[in-house]
């Protein structure tokens, strides 16, 4: 199996994706991780953050990003997977 | 960044000629080599090969494709250098230098077809309209405007082997495979471009109907395009039309004849496929990777069974 750095086994992949709430959330997750404004927004604002990408959060979303997302953590451990996103770090193997 | 293995040229002759026939001052002799070494054949192989692969199918000697491929290339090496200019990616004390040295090969590009078209030939307002062209439509959504300075040579073989007949269908193969090279060099430059202020294709292609499109500040711009990456086709799409481009260039390459053409396109194009995959595959797994770290409870449970970082 090949590996690479922050993906582990490439066969990995995660079946989500097919539904209409796992991709907003893959939405909201991307776009946290590649603006840091939005990132903030989301942390301190989650239903208008949300909205601004025409999304609808239930009330148990909501309580869940304000309650239970440990915030602190998730912006130490986005690190390296924003560094990911550089097209050269994506090609420089080519 | 190629993306084909290049046919076999001897390189170092052809810059050997363009040295000899530019002869730059010495002030201008560390600029001028550092930007004929940037003329990698693999990255520019059409402007390097074109007039061989023309004057093979039309019957023209050798040394006449000689000739046109090092005005190619001293051409390309004027362009390259107008373009760093227009992008100010040229140092202000080297600018004085740039322009001339870029309008110095511009002009020694001209040498040999002074000597082979006479002052009434077609070449020369093609030439005009070319540069023309190249000028007006060098940084925006026009690609194929990009292919206009090496449509020169090309013009010229076909006038040179009597053959004007073919030049319509040659001149639209060219559109599309420069087209393909465009498209191509802007998704790899698309952050430069974005940082610069730049139009850029595949930025705009991207942001098209994206509801971030219009916050306007670069910063902004560049995560509406990677959260795209992130979460939608693009990346795959901007690839299939690169080889959908690349595919009708080699159809047209076919039509003329053009084995080696049609051969390097097709090549190309199937390259450029892989790459976009490998891309794309990058960009699903760090959407993946972002979701499971952000969300983990939120989309985990009922789906699949998996989701857990």
């Amino acid at each position: 199996m090949n590996e690479d750095q922050w993906f582990g086994k490439r066969e990995h992949r995660e079946p989500y994706g097919f539904t209409e709430r796992e991709i907003a959330f893959k939405l909201l997750a991307s776009h946290a991780m590649v603006d840091a404004e939005f990132f903030e927004k989301l942390r301190n604002d989650p239903v208008g953050a949300a909205a601004d990408l025409h999304i609808a959060l239930t009330e148990r979303d909501v309580q869940y990003l304000r309650t239970e997302v440990e915030w602190d953590r998730i912006a130490e451990n986005a690190e390296p997977i924003r560094e990911s996103l550089h097209l050269e770090i994506v090609t420089n193997s080519w | 960044m190629p993306v084909a293995a290049a046919p076999a040229i001897d390189a170092p002759a052809v810059r050997t000629a363009v040295r000899a026939r530019l002869g730059p001052r010495r002030e201008l002799v560390p600029l001028f080599e550092t930007y004929l070494a940037g003329l990698d054949p693999a990255r520019w192989t059409i402007e390097w090969h074109l007039p061989h692969w023309l004057a093979t199918r039309f019957g023209l000697p050798g040394e006449v494709a000689d000739a046109l491929t090092e005005s190619n290339v001293l051409g390309l090496l004027s362009v390259r250098l107008t373009d760093d200019l227009v992008d100010d990616d040229i140092d202000p004390a080297d600018a004085g230098g740039a322009r001339t040295l870029a309008a110095a090969a511009l002009d020694a590009a001209l040498y040999p077809y002074r000597e082979l078209f006479p002052p009434d030939s077609p070449l020369w307002p093609f030439l005009d309209r070319s540069m023309a062209a190249w000028r007006a439509g060098a940084d925006g959504p026009e690609h194929a405007t990009r292919a206009a300075p090496i449509k020169i040579a090309a013009f010229g073989c076909c006038l040179l082997a009597g053959r004007s007949d073919v030049w319509p269908v040659l001149d639209r193969c060219l559109d599309h495979a420069m087209t393909a090279l465009v498209l191509y060099d802007q998704f790899f430059d698309w952050e430069l471009d974005v940082s610069a202020g730049r139009w850029n294709a595949f930025v705009a292609h991207v942001l098209g109907g994206d509801p971030a499109e219009g916050r306007g500040a670069p910063m902004r711009t560049r995560a509406a395009v990677l959260t795209a990456m992130l979460t939608r086709e693009v990346v795959p799409e901007h690839f299939r039309r690169i080889a959908a481009e690349a595919e009708a260039a080699a159809r047209l390459g076919d039509a003329l004849g053009l084995d080696e053409l049609a051969g390097y396109m097709r090549s190309w194009a199937s390259a450029a496929v892989l790459q976009g995959d490998g891309v794309a595959d990058h960009y699903g797994r760090a959407a993946d990777q972002a979701t499971r770290l952000m969300f983990p409870h939120a989309v985990a449970a009922p789906i699949g069974g998996g989701g857990q970082g």
